[in-house]
């Protein structure tokens, strides 16, 4: 892996930036750290160079000038190398006791540098020192060996310096460290992101399994793609649905114009133009289901699910069918249940239940029984049509939700084959199970619902695999 | 800019057709025209919220779908301007969420392309009637048939016929729009609330079921077929 793409990544720059932030505040702690210790330091040098001035100014005023002087050389003498210096002057600025070299006559307190007294060394040592003016015009300076100060100093400067290099060799491996690998795991995702694009649809990002944020991304994205897949397939199912099924009465229809136009009578043409607005109904009844099947296959529709009462539903639908049977002198009976909920849309709802039981209606021969019929347990509600007709061989049960299905035996039957396709569909988007069974005879096709509250939770998370999120 | 018919409209209705498809628009332009209304026609969705602001309309007729205008935009903007004529909407989008969206928006039908001009001009029927002053009424008559709102009964000649509940909302909505044709999706859409085309012949099965009640052994004939339009609830002449 280059090093420059590692400068680059988000985590190694956000990692560099928590060094910085952490550099500062070691820098602050540090900094009050030493300015506080450098305040005591200097506190208790100066209460200690206080004393020595208060002694001094009582010698003062017991013997004057002469017994000050006398009294500062014997302290140098017995303490040669001792912390404390001193200096007195008479006001024209000539020395008259003391170690310190001449100074600018100033009162309070200050550090000043001084050379080593010993010339091996042309070291210079730090004294913290107060000057006053005495009575007379004299000049009393007593100053202390800073020494202290300075090797504090300098040990806080050095572990200081320890400190934040640690710090920063810390930052910049652990930044590295953990930039590579999530950069690695960017880098999987993207690679296999690259390879999908380049054509290889049925790809996947792999999953660690470790269940962290990287998996959840990961998943999302899986989710995701299976979900565009799974769209970029029934678009392309209802293309080559429409080239496939829409050429026939395409064809028709051209024929029909072609009539027309040879019409030599009034008649004829009115005849013809009446031929070709029926084919045409039927083209656009094709083509109005197939782009309804997609829509609903698209989920848009979910966004908009409500409660819907499918007691209700139900009870519409056997008002409206059970009219047509006696037209047809087929029998209907229903037994709906009330108070039944489910989640959904109320329209999709009753567009499936209609197809259902006009299908049954459509494939029965006069004479024969169709029912509707509701059963509840606590976790499913069972909605049954059943028909006495001549049912639906099993090895045929999966084939006939398929578009443009149809059964040898209805070939002869008028319709386009997708009534069925449209109750997958939608019976798909509200998560409801179709079971044919044998009704011995006839066909008995289950619907099976969850209730109001567990479709609920099916349908939201729908709903949030809808929107891709 | 209007096309007013020569011949004396039994009822005009004051038409604006907002709809950028050229062809389309002429079609209904004319189609209405010939059909006694007062139509107008315009092609973009800032001539239209001027022109319907600026003359007082009975109608409008709305492509949804006009380039850089929503058509409910329109209607939102023209309600906000306290503009309250009827819209129908007509559109190439036919889900059932556009279709809520529209009715939401503040449309009062909805019409997905492609439409037979019967079904359109019955709709214009339909919703160009001025509203009744008596919002009141409690009951509807036609020649001797008589609905009772409040009972929800009906008689002919003082007789009762009795009616399932269906069947009653089928011919209180034929004695509303008595005179007018109504289409088989109007009817499934106000009586049975069904916003899909059942394939088979559910309509015709209950109206004759309902013409079986109200017309047989009564003389003269009420409910009407029209022939490749829909039906129609009518006086005798």
């Amino acid at each position: 892996m280059l090093p420059a793409r590692l400068l680059r990544t988000s985590s190694f720059r956000l990692t560099l930036a928590y060094a910085g932030l952490f550099g500062a505040s070691v820098l602050i702690l540090f900094g009050v750290i030493y300015w506080a210790t450098d305040m005591y330091i200097t506190r208790s040098l100066d209460a200690a160079i206080d004393s020595d001035f208060v002694e001094l100014g009582n010698t003062v005023n017991a013997g004057g000038r002469a017994l000050l002087a006398r009294q500062i050389h014997e302290r140098l003498r017995q303490m040669p190398r001792g912390a404390m210096h001193y200096l007195l002057e008479d006001q024209d600025g000539n020395v008259i006791a003391g170690d310190l070299p001449r100074f600018a006559k100033s009162t309070g307190r200050y550090d000043l540098n001084v050379h080593e007294a010993d010339s091996r060394s042309r070291h210079q040592r730090g004294i913290r020192a107060r000057g006053a003016a005495l009575s007379g015009g004299d000049y009393l300076m007593v100053g202390i060996d800073a020494h202290p100060r300075d090797e504090m100093h300098e040990l806080i400067l050095r572990a200081f310096g320890w400190g934040s290099g640690i710090t920063l060799v810390l930052a910049f491996g652990g930044g590295a460290l953990l930039s590579s690998s999530l950069l690695r795991r960017v880098e999987t995702i993207s690679r296999a992101a690259r390879e999908i694009m380049s054509g290889d649809f049925a790809q996947r990002i792999p999953v660690r399994e470790a269940d962290d944020e990287f998996d959840h991304l990961v998943t999302s994205l899986n989710a995701m793609l299976d979900r565009i897949q799974s769209s970029m397939e029934s678009v392309r199912q209802v293309s080559d649905d429409i080239a496939h099924d829409l050429r026939t009465p395409l064809t028709r229809l051209r024929q029909r114009l072609e009539q027309g136009q040879r019409a030599r009578s009034p008649e004829e043409w009115h005849s013809a133009a009446a031929g070709c607005i029926a084919e045409m109904d039927a083209i656009l009844e094709t083509f109005g289901a197939l782009l309804r099947i997609a829509q609903i296959e698209s989920g848009a529709a979910v966004r908009h699910f409500g409660e819907v009462d499918l007691s209700d539903v139900l009870r519409t639908m056997a008002e409206v069918y059970e009219p047509m049977a006696d037209e047809k002198g087929q029998s209907f009976t229903a037994q709906i249940s009330c108070g039944l909920t489910v989640w959904g849309d109320r329209e999709l709802v009753g567009q499936m239940l209609a197809n259902i039981i006009e299908n049954a209606m459509k494939h029965s021969p006069p004479g024969a029984r169709i029912g509707l019929e509701t059963t509840v347990c606590p976790t499913e509600i069972n909605v049954a049509v059943t028909d006495s007709g001549p049912g639906i061989p099993a090895d045929e049960h999966r084939n006939v939700f398929s578009r443009f299905y149809r059964l040898e035996s209805s070939r002869s039957t008028p319709g386009s084959g997708l009534g069925l396709s449209l109750v997958e569909a939608i019976a798909r988007l509200h998560r409801v199970r179709i079971d044919l069974a044998d009704n011995d005879p006839g066909l008995h096709l289950n619907l099976r619902f969850a209730p109001v509250g567990a479709a609920e939770i099916a349908g939201c998370t729908l709903a949030d695999r809808a929107q891709g999120t | 800019m209007f096309a007013q018919s020569q011949g004396e409209a039994r009822r005009s209705v004051k038409i604006l057709v907002i709809e950028d498809d050229v062809e389309t628009a002429e079609y209904l332009v004319n189609g209405l025209h010939e059909e006694g209304h007062l139509v107008a026609g315009v092609a973009s969705g800032n001539e239209a919220l001027a022109t319907a602001i600026e003359e007082d309309f009975d109608l409008l007729i709305v492509d949804r779908m006009i380039p850089g205008f929503d058509g409910l935009r329109l209607v939102r903007a023209l309600r906000a301007a306290d503009r309250h004529m009827p819209v129908l909407f007509l559109t190439a989008l036919g889900g059932v969420e556009d279709r809520v969206s529209g009715l939401l928006a503040g449309g009062d039908d909805y019409l997905v392309k492609p439409f037979a001009f019967s079904e359109l001009s019955a709709r214009v029927a339909a919703l160009g009637r001025r509203p009744r002053a008596a919002a009141m009424e409690t009951s509807l008559r036609v020649h001797d048939l008589e609905i009772d709102l409040l009972s929800r009964t009906a008689r002919r000649r003082d007789e009762p016929i009795e009616l399932q509940p269906r069947e009653y909302r089928l011919l209180e909505y034929l004695m509303r729009h008595a005179g007018q044709v109504v289409t088989r999706t109007m009817l499934l859409e106000h009586v049975w609330d069904l916003h899909f085309d059942p394939r088979t012949n559910v309509v015709e099965t209950h109206v004759s079921r309902l013409r079986s009640k109200v017309d047989k052994g009564f003389g003269p004939q009420l409910i009407h077929t029209v022939r490749g339009a829909g039906y129609c609830l009518r006086a005798p002449r």
